[in-house]
């Protein structure tokens, strides 16, 4: 039988070439794959970006709209604000004209009482025609046209047309008639909603701007008002709180640097430099407030131009009933002005609002003009005023400023020495030992240095010479003279040599032993009293300081006396 | 407690309550409490306090504390538990308390003494030259006084 063989060579390396023609495919396949994927990913990112890029134009698209929703109602609201108060504006602008021309005196007085005629018809309700026309008969010497216009004028506004009367008096240097009219204005105020004009005119009077019974008058109405509201506990507590916030607000600080000991030493110095500073308020506060009543009093020439300035707000001014038209103004405004940004015109609006609206009552106002005259625009004269009239509120913070930090102010202190309040504590494992100031120093210094002694006393016995240190030499010692003794029958010289020489040796170094022992222990006491020594020192300093802290804090705070004779004092 | 009892009558405190003026004063409007409790002391109010120390004849000294105790149940400004100051005994004493609620008795205390309750709050008061003496009432509040009678409150 013959044997065939059959060669499968061409077959396998078909197989194998396939083999790898598929590998490639697969490969490729593969490499296409992580290509659709790659594709996929920027697809996904450009989705995402494209998503962004919607939503960013969604936003601007929204506050775009709102802009433009923003502008349509300003122009429907200006529209709305000229219509129904535009003649207002006439009158305003008319009025500071006529104003001008009672100064400059160039206008024919027939002229003026037209144009007021005209202007009165034209605005019902607006208290400032009538009160334009009471000018213009007034500069016509016309008694009963100008008692009649006035008479409207009060009825519509008795607050504004007593102020602008009491204003424009003034510029014409009528005082006592100014003061009448002031005297109107005082009147029909509300003392719980006073605006800033009142700031105003608080400093022009107390400046003299209305002579001294304008003054006089002005303190008459804000003692009448103080008296009325101090019915009101919270009003007052609300006054009270302030001032002791100008009190905390005046604390010194304390450099540690100045108390090194008693900051390191004492766990209670968080509570000596509280009570330090607080102390330290009254000086400042007297010094400052001393200064306010010292300050001289000159009449600033500014004053009249002030006053001017106010009866120009008050002519141009809002009046009550365009307020809630102007308010949506300003809304308008504050959106446009953010880019439609809702949030952050809201804000915006509201507190524009708040200004608008801005009104305290007369004991706020007081507290305010006397703590932050420069907020309200007001000079020292003003501040001095105010200041006399605060003073039950002034008296009542500092007693209960003094009484809090008093309360806490501690009687005794605990001084307190770290295992590591020096050298020697560190290296020798001082534990912490703590006293109180009231313990006489002899004591302390007595439970000082035995804490000391107890601390190193391990130490020291460890120095002290001992039965076992004598072990080596008696070994070696023994050693030697049993070595000697083998010899005892071939050398007896050599054996008494050398038992003699171990027992030398023996005693020699014993007697070694002991005395560097007696030395060591004698350095480690010398040691021991050097520690004791610098703790007791740090002791003394801490205890010095503390006295030192107390005296400064009895001498800060006896001035508590000194601000309230102060306040007291004041003059009215 | 080291306290010295200057004066502990029993039958003091049986034949006249003290708080039987003061009882009234309960019903009374919180505010006008409150009003009542911020007007000025009188001087004569204030020296008496300060007399508590030096009275040595019992019958004196009882007679005084009763007229203290009267004059603030006529103030009308809260129910008063007793008065804290400072003590002119000396050493070792450094503040004493005039305990109206607990029956007309003067305690004296030494440095090392906690005072009882209420009155504990006004030792650091009792410590400054600022004030003369200080009030603890009923109501928690603990009230010290100046030596023109002013309280801070």
């Amino acid at each position: 039988m013959n044997d065939i063989t059959i060669d499968f060579t061409p077959v396998v390396r078909t197989i194998e070439r396939n083999m790898e023609v598929l590998s490639r495919q697969v490969s490729d396949v593969s490499s296409d794959v992580g290509l659709v994927s790659a594709r996929v990913d920027a697809t996904r990112t450009d989705l995402q970006e494209l998503r962004d890029m919607f939503e960013q134009f969604l936003e601007r698209n929204e506050r775009n709209r709102l802009v433009q929703l923003a502008e349509t109602r300003l122009g429907g609201l200006k529209a709305e604000l000229d219509r129904e108060f535009g003649h207002y504006a006439v009158v305003r602008r008319t009025s500071v004209g006529i104003l001008q021309a009672f100064d400059v005196g160039n206008v024919r007085v027939k002229t003026m009482h037209e144009i007021s005629e005209e202007l009165m018809i034209q605005t019902p309700r607006y208290w400032l025609a009538p009160a334009l026309v009471g000018l213009a008969a007034w500069s016509k010497d016309d008694q009963e046209l100008a008692s009649k216009s006035i008479e409207a004028a009060f009825s519509r506004d008795p607050k504004k047309t007593s102020l602008f009367f009491a204003l424009v008096l003034r510029r014409q240097n009528r005082l006592d008639e100014a003061r009448r009219w002031l005297n109107h204005y005082f009147t029909a105020l509300d003392p719980r909603g006073l605006t800033r004009e009142f700031a105003v005119l608080l400093e022009a009077t107390s400046q003299d701007g209305f002579g001294e019974v304008g003054r006089a008058l002005v303190g008459t109405h804000l003692a009448r008002w103080s008296e009325l509201l101090r019915d009101e506990d919270e009003v007052v507590e609300q006054q009270i709180s302030k001032w002791l916030t100008e009190l905390a607000n005046s604390r010194g600080t304390v450099n540690p640097k100045d108390f090194e000991y008693l900051s390191a030493c004492s766990p209670d110095w968080k509570a000596i430099e509280a009570g330090l500073e607080a102390a330290s308020a009254h000086a400042f506060v007297l010094d400052k407030y001393t200064a306010v009543r010292d300050a001289p009093t000159h009449l600033s020439a500014s004053i009249a131009d002030r006053l001017d300035d106010l009866l120009d707000i008050l002519v141009t001014e809002y009046d009550a009933e365009e307020l809630p038209l102007r308010r949506e103004v300003l809304v308008q405004e504050a959106i446009i002005a953010h880019d439609g940004d809702a949030d952050r015109a809201q804000q915006q609006a509201d507190s524009d609002i708040a200004a608008l609206d801005e009104k305290v009552d007369a004991l706020s106002l007081q507290t305010h003009t006397a703590l932050r005259p420069d907020l309200f625009g007001v000079s020292t004269a003003t501040q001095r005023v105010s200041v006399g009239a605060s003073k039950p509120d002034v008296t009542a913070a500092i007693g209960r400023f003094a009484r809090d930090y008093r309360a806490a102010w501690p009687a005794t202190v605990t001084v307190a020495l770290e295992p590591h309040h020096t050298q020697h504590a560190q290296t020798y494992g001082f534990s912490r030992w703590s006293i109180t100031s009231d313990v006489d120093e002899a004591t302390a210094e007595q439970q000082l240095s035995e804490h000391w002694d107890s601390t190193m006393s391990a130490y020291i016995d460890a120095q002290r010479f001992t039965p076992g240190k004598a072990a080596m030499p008696v070994i070696v010692g023994l050693g030697a003279a049993l070595f000697g003794l083998l010899f005892v029958q071939v050398a007896v010289g050599f054996t008494i040599i050398m038992v003699l020489a171990g027992l030398a040796f023996a005693a020699g170094m014993i007697f070694k032993r002991v005395k560097d022992a007696e030395k060591r222990v004698a350095q480690a006491e010398e040691i021991r009293e050097t520690a004791k020594q610098h703790s007791r020192d740090m002791y003394r300093a801490t205890i010095a300081e503390w006295l030192d802290a107390r005296l400064a804090y009895q001498e800060q705070d006896a001035k508590e006396r000194d601000l309230l004779a102060l306040v007291e004092g004041w003059p009215a | 407690m080291a306290v010295r009892r200057i004066i502990a009558s029993a039958d003091h405190t049986t034949s006249a309550d003290p708080l039987a003026a003061q009882r009234t004063v309960d019903v009374a409007a919180t505010r006008s409490v409150a009003r009542n409790r911020s007007e000025r002391r009188s001087q004569a109010l204030v020296e008496a306090v300060a007399k508590l120390d030096t009275a040595t004849d019992p019958a004196y000294a009882a007679a005084l504390m009763q007229w203290i105790a009267d004059q603030y149940a006529e103030r009308n400004g809260g129910t008063l538990v007793g008065i804290f100051s400072r003590c002119y005994l000396g050493h070792p004493y450094i503040d004493h308390r005039l305990d109206v609620m607990g029956g007309m008795i003067m305690d004296h205390f030494t440095a090392a003494d906690t005072p009882p309750g209420p009155f504990a709050a006004a030792r650091p008061y009792a410590r400054s030259d600022a004030y003369a003496y200080t009030e603890v009432y009923s109501d928690g509040a603990v009230v010290p006084i100046r030596e023109d009678g002013q309280p801070v409150l």
